[in-house]
């Protein structure tokens, strides 16, 4: 047994966050931990990696008891970590970062040639197509996190837990990775594999571990268990994979949404997308086809090169994100932390920030007005905080999302624009989200969802546009897509 | 405002769990340490030194603290935006000299013109700070750097060096003149604090300082103009060290262009002590007030304690890096 825990405890201010926590991981097993929201996987997770202190309970490594209160500790029993943070430093090379605080070195000085061999062979070796010499910011985000895979591989530790280790790629370095992680565990390495994505868990899995509102809840072999029990486990419940509101026949209410010629050089070259009254369009395409682009374009985040948007036949002026809310558009951006959350605020200012003018008189927010909108928006949308002053990043992920969803929807909205609305978001609150999404355009209203999840892509679209590099290539209803003909068009 | 719910039905009765907080003693000492330490520092002061908690020194100490407080509640807004303004100590001698300038001699201007002559002065090179912070992007740190030694320049070039005595009476009376028995700057001061706290706790445009510091992408994300927002709060800052710079011209009835060297530091200090972060949304007025009255109520004990001004910058040092040790060891705490 490489790594044993056994009713792990922990609470903040009073607050339990896991009460039993329980994983046995064998070596050279892919060992999936599944838990949704508040489940209690991330306390666990700290723990193990000693960034937080247990309550009680056992922790043991190899068969000996340790107790973790840094994370380097952790790291020289054998234990390392890839977060769902990336942490780079975009101005030193890929070599420099990979090689942090472990300097290939020639007596006092360092080796920089070493260092690039070194880790050149090491993605070789992991078949990662990187270039160990280019600056960190010249990598694409998903293969940032390739490096930051590839940094964990290297300390040849037993253990390797990975969190969402794919939540930031596409399909194809998924595969890589996969490629990776199978040579990795054949080699005796033992591996917990953290995600929300479940068609991963059963690809790459041989084992799994439920946690479910900060206990343990079932654990057993990947191959005695189907989706719908695993999903079960996770949710307490059972949750219906059935698409029955989507649009039998094309859409047929008024375009809400018309953009033509949007070009955005280089990643947006030339696309039109309109969507309708009562409709769910779903952008698909893999990292890099240039859909948060598009998306950040059409809100005026950026200006584009050229191209036109309108909003219910009124044109929109370009690279004017507080005119777009004005005339009815909102949008969740892709990344919570760096552009959807202001973190170190409470729940209820983060809630009400974008609908701030309509709290006013004369500047001055009305609190009965600002409490009534907060607290009508967490009860829709269930935000689980003890309270609405509480700092968002106090909050799990998941309900994190519910906030930046708070948010969008308190601006009365025509038009949503959704980038990956669920991503580190789990089952349970994910259908939350796509029920709130259809109600929301069977109100009459359009949203348009980019998405990298496939499946998340199928379920929810009434009509579906593949991007491929800046241009939308593809487009049909969803009834006629699937994984294969979207997956064919998108690379 | 559409609020009705999209939810399924079964979901919302499961609304929120009830609030559960226990206070325990990180959060209490972190949400009120600085009033412990304050008074803490107060009793002591007042056993060591009888004359120390008498009328007249504590009002006293209101009057010494005003124009540090002046500084520190125009850098609090600034701060909470994520930036830093190291030219308030000259701004204020600007503002100062160029009322002076006019309210002295003569021909004298009447008193308000000098007054808004001086706010002019000190909002104009606010504006000129924030246009170059939000606008051409130079970093706070050094867009203000420049201004700190080019409004030293102007204010030296507009008084040849010299101080502007003469002043008028209805000017020094805004420096020296009482009401009900307390001093006008401190009644200014405390109309300034209690102006700067509804702005940061009750309007839009407070809320907005706190998103921008917090997380400007958000803001953007949501509509705010964040420029417009980050070039407000320098305008603050002028603003409020040319009136500083009025209020000491006309304590010490004559325009110095020395005013305020080093004014900045005791600014930031008060912040800074006050809780407010460094990089941004976080912090609060009362806590930027607290702290100008701590580092007040020290200078003026120890003064009072015949300890020489070499040993309380020493103090003044250590009790500055202490109390932001303090405040990241309860933060930690917390989570």
């Amino acid at each position: 047994m490489l790594l044993h825990a056994e009713g792990i405890r922990k609470s903040y201010n009073g607050v339990p966050a896991l009460v039993d926590g329980r994983l046995a991981l064998e070596a050279g097993s892919i060992h999936a931990l599944c838990g949704g929201n508040g489940a209690g996987k991330s306390t666990f997770l700290k723990i193990v990696m000693g960034l937080v202190k247990r309550d009680g309970g056992t922790l043991s490594v190899k068969g000996e008891a340790v107790n973790f209160s840094t994370p380097a500790q952790a790291l020289a029993a054998g234990i390392s970590i890839i977060t769902q943070e990336l942490s780079p430093i975009p101005a030193m090379t890929v070599a420099e970062n990979l090689w942090l605080g472990r300097e290939r070195m020639r007596g006092p000085f360092v080796d920089r040639k070493r260092a690039e061999r070194d880790a050149q062979a090491l993605f070789d070796r992991l078949g990662f197509d990187i270039d160990a010499r280019l600056p960190m910011r010249a990598l694409s985000v998903a293969r940032m996190q390739l490096v930051e895979i590839a940094k964990a591989i290297s300390y040849e530790s037993p253990i390797v837990i990975m969190d969402e280790p794919t939540s930031a790629i596409g399909e194809t370095e998924t595969e890589t990775l996969f490629r990776a992680i199978r040579a990795l565990a054949a080699r005796g390495t033992g591996i917990v594999y953290v995600s929300h994505r479940l068609n991963e868990i059963f690809q790459i899995a041989d084992r799994f571990t439920v946690f479910r509102d900060g206990r343990f809840v079932e654990t057993g072999r990947i191959a005695d268990i189907d989706r719908g029990e695993l999903i079960r486990h996770i949710v307490g419940r059972e949750v219906l994979r059935h698409r029955p509101e989507q649009a039998d026949s094309p859409v047929q209410g008024p375009a809400l949404l018309q953009v033509s010629g949007l070009r955005q050089e280089p990643m947006v070259r030339g696309i039109d997308l309109e969507a309708r009254a009562g409709e769910i369009v779903g952008i698909y395409g893999l990292v890099g086809a240039g859909r948060s682009e598009f998306l950040n374009a059409i809100y005026g985040l950026t200006k584009p090169d050229a191209g036109e948007v309108r909003l219910d036949g009124r044109a929109l002026p370009p690279g004017r994100p507080r005119e777009a809310i004005g005339a009815g558009m909102s949008l969740v951006t892709e990344d919570r932390k760096e552009t959807g959350l202001v973190t170190v605020r409470s729940v209820k200012e983060n809630t009400s920030l974008a609908a701030l003018r309509d709290l006013c008189k004369a500047g001055f927010i009305s609190r009965r007005k600002e409490n009534a909108l907060v607290s009508a928006m967490m009860r829709r949308f269930q935000v689980k905080a003890a309270s609405p002053d509480l700092a968002v990043a106090s909050l799990s992920g998941g309900n994190q999302q519910k906030v930046v969803l708070s948010r969008c929807f308190s601006t009365s909205p025509r038009v949503l624009l959704c980038d990956e609305p669920t991503r580190g978001v789990d089952e349970g609150a994910k259908m939350e989200i796509y029920a709130t999404l259809r109600a929301f355009v069977a109100d009459n209203n359009a949203a348009v969802v980019v998405s990298s999840d496939l499946e998340e892509i199928l379920h929810i679209s009434d009509r579906i546009i593949v991007f491929n590099r800046g241009l939308a290539v593809a487009e049909m209803p969803a009834r006629e897509a699937n994984n294969e003909n979207l997956l064919h068009h998108a690379s | 405002m559409r609020t009705s719910s999209t939810m399924p039905p079964e979901s919302v009765a499961s609304a929120l769990p009830p609030a559960r907080r226990r206070p325990d003693l990180g959060q209490l000492a972190r949400e009120y340490g600085i009033v412990v330490a304050l008074i803490v520092i107060v009793v002591a002061l007042s056993f060591m030194n009888p004359y120390f908690l008498t009328v007249r020194n504590i009002s006293n100490i209101f009057l010494q603290i005003s124009i540090n407080g002046f500084l520190a509640t125009g850098m609090t807004f600034v701060m909470l935006a994520g930036g830093i303004d190291l030219s308030v100590g000259s701004v204020l001698a600007a503002g100062g000299i160029v009322a002076a300038g006019l309210v002295s001699g003569d021909h004298a201007y009447a008193p308000w013109v000098g007054i808004l002559a001086g706010l002019g002065t000190g909002a104009l090179l606010g504006a000129v700070n924030g246009g170059l912070v939000a606008y051409l992007r130079v970093p706070a740190f050094v867009a203000t750097l420049g201004m700190l030694s080019t409004a030293r320049g102007i204010t030296e070039v507009y008084s040849g060096g010299m101080p502007i005595p003469d002043l008028a009476d209805g000017f020094v009376e805004l420096g020296q003149g009482r009401l009900f028995g307390i001093t006008i700057p401190v009644w200014i001061y405390l109309a300034c604090i209690v102006v700067a706290v509804v702005i940061t706790r009750n309007t839009r445009f407070g809320r907005y300082v706190y998103a921008v510091g917090g997380n400007a992408r958000s803001a953007v994300t949501s509509g705010i103009n964040t420029k417009l927002v980050i070039f407000t709060t320098f305008v603050l800052s002028g603003l409020l060290a040319g009136l500083a710079g009025m209020i000491l011209t006309a304590r010490t009835t004559s325009g110095l262009p020395q005013a305020g060297i080093g004014y900045e530091l005791d600014a930031i200090a008060a912040v800074v002590i006050g809780g407010t972060s460094l990089s941004g949304g976080v912090g609060t007025m009362v806590g930027s007030l607290l702290g100008a009255l701590i580092i007040g109520v020290i200078n003026n004990g120890l003064d009072l304690m015949g300890i020489s001004s070499f040993y309380q910058h020493i103090i003044k040092g250590v009790i500055i890096v202490g109390a932001v040790l303090f405040d990241a060891n309860a933060r930690r705490e917390q989570r």
